[in-house]
């Protein structure tokens, strides 16, 4: 067996592993749960949209504590400064007697990052905490501070009570790898839910892996091969997002007022490779972009007016768009 | 394990058999729907079809889209693409090829990813044999093409009358195209004209009708009086080429003997007799008791050989003679230059007198000049004359000749005629080659060679024309219809002008058909007109005049048109013989002259 078969088993294993780690605290959610790990070895970040009380928070504390990486959580409000997120220079005197100012961190120094309710926050705070996002770094006072690795934010946010938020704009919602979705559970899953929180036994949650570990899986991924079928896949659900040009989709030309950026196509491209490895295989298909899809263009297409009108979501049109692709994609042998 | 190539070459053998396939059945519908609109065509009169053609017409089709289906470009790429769709493969295919451009590490785990999935895989099942709704299409178009031909040819919708003349009608159509085929087939001896392959096709084409009952009787007698007069023309045209050609080579090999004989074009031009002269040969020939209408008799040269000389008629005159008369001649001229020596050694003459007797001695002095001139030519002309090759291209030029009146005059030629004309001209082709041989002179020779491949060709053609003339004469014949000469009833021939002649025989006079025939005439403009002759025949089921009874009459026009100078001078004798051949010899053209 060759190293990068052993690095694909091993991959395999891993995320399996984290799966049930996540799966000892939080019942059901396999979608969102899959997602997050996406992202995690993807090195991009998660934006979660969810009513309250679905267990985001559960999430992200469970995959730290599976993962033995420092964990953070921020609860953005109005009232929030930049500082509050990134850190901020206090003066300090140092045993001599002497004064300085010396750079305190703020909590996104952690490896994982919960920030719940994003769009509480103002623009300026969530420009700080999203550029942090992109940069992985921190600016205070001329100063720059890097970011632990491996390093990931996950957002949320809540779809209702809009009332005194502030939506995060288009290009900063571009900087999320995926948006998830959570879900009610099931009847099944919240009867797991009671029984489990309201025993006298809390969850045990192993530890599976490590930083190291989150290291090597994103270069394990990083080695998977794009044919060009699948990357003309991808390529073409972006520009099918696109309301105007050549290989539009009518829906997105119907619907959308802005469509996907490169971003959406590297991102439906690395979450393809994730895909690929977790399925045993060494190269993306068409299947994993297809996958890729909804969490990877959700939150880059704005839709229009019209949308809104027709009561078209972004699913709605992001499924259309792939079934346009794919209606365009045929047997080019056509027997 | 399954290697990706021999994989990927097998579902592309595969593709290429159903694109095969299918391009077979798309040919074959492209093809019935060519059979269909030819039926179409066939019902509108427009182009006749036969099934055998359709079928090919079907075939090829559908041949040809199997080539081309197979034959369509297929690469690999796409091979692997479609195989990834086909058998779920997960863009398996298209990674492992594409996988060269990878880590090497990654590659190899692409391949033997891949090759674990394709072991195993049965490509006749993710191809499976599917030839479209192209067959469907092609059965129902070809259902439609067979039940519409077969309606339209077989009869059925043809009233009772129309049916009962219908087998009689196909007898005649075949006669036809056994007739028109010759025409239309390249042998080494017989190379047809477009002309002729064109008359041909109207031939078949006539047939074809006919055979199908799409012609009525009148339209039958019409189209056939046109292609009886197409190929009239066509005779005479093939026939006048191969006169020139052979007036031509004739003069070439004149020239020839004249230059042996030391005879140049000067002197023949100075062999030209003055009005005087002339006046004075016929006064002398009288003298001598030499018959000016008895010139044409055998041993004298021909006078078509003359003209193409160039010779003028005073000098033709002097050539006519026989030796026996050109020394009566020449003894009547010395005889009289004598008498006048001895007029003018008289004495007591006047100056008038003696001016008359200087001027006719000086006259007979050139006479006597140009008759002594006369003389070489005659040699040469007599040695001309004498040459073995000349006297057969002589025989066959009558021939020919003889030939035309026959197809003119709507004779057929027998298959011994035939025969033995391709025999002629193949041993006059041989003789020619050996004299072409024997001449010293390369240019000349060069000269005369082309000149004989040119004649010969014109003789073959002539041929060819002749039978032509055949298939026309058969159509004349057509029993109230079209019968052909050496079929049912056969033996007559039409003329131009649209009258029917018969030639009696006694098979003819028990047919049953209605007796019916149509004359007429097409303006320059387009216009037709003609008249439509129904009658019962008093000797049998067709209109019919016995032929010695029209005989003496076309004999007499003949006669008085000769009389009227109505006819060259030349071809006078032709007329004369012409005749004598049509009566057997029995009678004679006294007043040939």
């Amino acid at each position: 067996m060759s190293g990068i078969e052993q690095s694909a088993d091993w991959f395999q294993a891993k995320m399996s592993d984290l799966r049930s780690a996540v799966g000892q605290a939080v019942v059901g959610q396999e979608e969102v749960v899959e997602g997050v790990l996406v992202c995690l070895a993807a090195n991009g970040h998660a934006l979660l949209e969810g009513m309250p009380g679905l267990g985001k928070t559960l999430l992200v504390r469970t995959l730290a504590q599976a993962l033995h990486l420092d964990f953070s959580r921020i609860q953005f409000t109005p009232d929030m400064m930049p500082a509050d997120v990134t850190g901020t220079n206090v003066l300090a005197s140092d045993t001599g007697g002497e004064r300085r100012f010396e750079f305190r961190r703020g909590p996104i120094f952690s490896n994982l990052v919960l920030a719940d309710e994003v769009n509480r926050a103002t623009p300026k705070t969530q420009s700080a905490m999203l550029e942090a996002m992109q940069e992985r770094q921190v600016t205070v006072g001329g100063a720059q501070h890097p970011l632990p690795e491996p390093f990931l934010v996950m957002a949320t946010q809540n779809p209702v009570e809009q009332e005194g938020t502030y939506p995060l704009p288009e290009a900063q919602l571009d900087r999320f790898f995926f948006k998830l979705i959570v879900p009610y559970p099931t009847k099944e899953d919240l009867a797991e839910v009671v029984r489990r929180t309201t025993g006298t036994t809390g969850a045990e949650v192993p530890q599976v892996a490590t930083a190291e570990d989150v290291l090597a899986i994103r270069e394990t991924v990083k080695r998977i091969e794009v044919p060009s079928s699948a990357l003309d896949y991808a390529l073409s659900l972006v520009v099918g997002t696109h309301p105007e040009g050549e290989g539009k989709s009518p829906a997105a030309e119907k619907y959308c007022r802005y469509g996907a950026s490169p971003r959406g196509a590297q991102a439906l491209i690395t979450a393809g490779k994730v895909f690929a490895l977790t399925d045993g295989r060494f190269h993306v298909s068409k299947e994993d972009i297809k996958r890729a899809a909804r969490p990877a263009l959700r939150h880059r297409i704005l839709l229009n007016f019209e949308a809104e009108a027709d009561g078209m979501t972004a699913d709605a049109v992001v499924d259309e768009v792939v079934a346009f692709v794919e209606s365009a994609d045929r047997d080019p042998v056509g027997v | 394990m399954a290697n990706i190539q021999e994989v990927i070459s097998k579902a592309g053998r595969r593709i290429r058999a159903l694109r095969g396939l299918r391009g077979f059945g798309f040919g074959l519908f492209v093809g019935s729907l060519l059979a269909l609109a030819w039926v179409v065509l066939d019902l509108a009169g427009v182009w006749l079809t036969e099934w055998a053609w359709m079928g090919a017409v079907v075939l090829t089709c559908a041949v040809v889209g199997l080539i081309v289906g197979w034959a369509l470009p297929l690469h690999q790429a796409q091979v692997a693409r479609s195989l990834d769709r086909r058998a779920g493969l997960k863009d398996r295919a298209t990674a492992a090829l594409e996988s060269e451009a990878a880590d090497a590490e990654v590659a190899a785990a692409i391949q033997h990813e891949a090759e674990s999935h394709l072991n195993g895989l049965d490509v006749r099942r993710a191809y499976p044999v599917r030839t479209g709704p192209w067959p469907g299409m092609a059965a129902g178009c070809l259902a439609m093409a067979a039940v519409g031909f077969w309606l339209v040819n077989s009869g059925v919708l043809l009233d009772e009358e129309a049916q009962k003349g219908k087998e009689k009608l196909e007898q005649v159509a075949a006669q036809v195209e056994r007739i028109a085929k010759p025409l239309t087939e390249k042998t080494d001896e017989v190379d047809p004209g477009d002309e002729e392959r064109e008359l041909a096709r109207q031939m078949v084409d006539m047939a074809k009708k006919l055979e199908r009952g799409r012609l009525n009787e009148e339209e039958a007698m019409r189209k056939a009086e046109q292609l009886v007069d197409d190929g009239r023309k066509l005779a005479e045209k093939r026939f006048g080429e191969a006169q020139k050609q052979m007036a031509s080579w004739q003069q070439q090999m004149t020239k020839q003997e004249f230059q042996k004989a030391g005879i140049d074009e000067g002197k023949l031009q100075d062999l030209n007799l003055t009005p005087e002269q002339m006046a004075m040969v016929q006064e002398m020939q009288q003298q001598a008791g030499i018959d000016p209408s008895g010139m044409n008799e055998e041993g004298r040269f021909d006078p078509q050989m003359m003209e193409n000389m160039g010779l003028s008629e005073g000098v033709q005159e002097l050539m006519k003679m026989t030796p026996e008369e050109r020394e009566a001649m020449r003894q009547m001229i010395e005889s009289e230059m004598k008498s006048l020596a001895d007029q003018m050694g008289k004495e007591g003459l006047s100056k008038e007198e003696q001016e008359a007797l200087n001027e006719r001695m000086k006259q007979l002095q050139e006479l006597m000049k140009d008759f002594q001139l006369s003389e070489e030519v005659y040699e040469a002309m007599r040695q001309l004359m004498e040459s073995e090759t000349y006297r057969e291209l002589q025989e066959m030029m009558a021939e020919m000749m003889k030939m035309q009146e026959q197809a003119a005059s709507g004779e057929k030629m027998s298959e011994e005629d035939l025969a033995a004309m391709k025999e002629q001209i193949k041993e006059m082709q041989e003789r020619l080659e050996e004299w072409a041989e024997q001449m010293q002179d390369p240019e000349f020779r060069a000269q005369v060679e082309a000149q004989m491949k040119e004649m010969l060709e014109a003789l073959k053609r002539g041929e060819l024309t002749l039978g032509q003339c055949q298939a026309c004469m058969g159509l004349f014949g057509m029993n109230g219809l079209m019968q052909m000469p050496g079929g049912p009833g056969g033996g007559g021939m039409m003329l131009g002008e649209g009258e029917n002649r018969k030639q009696e025989r006694e098979g003819e006079l028990a047919g049953d058909t209605t007796p019916l025939s149509v004359r007429g005439q097409r303006q320059d403009k387009g216009e037709e007109s003609y008249v439509e002759i129904k009658a019962p025949t008093t000797v049998g089921n067709r209109s019919s005049v016995p032929y010695d009874q029209v005989l003496p009459k076309y004999k007499q026009s003949a006669e008085s048109a000769m009389s009227d100078k109505k006819i060259p001078k030349k071809h006078e004798k032709r007329v004369k013989e012409y005749f004598d051949s049509l009566t057997g010899g029995k009678a004679k053209a006294g007043s040939g002259k």
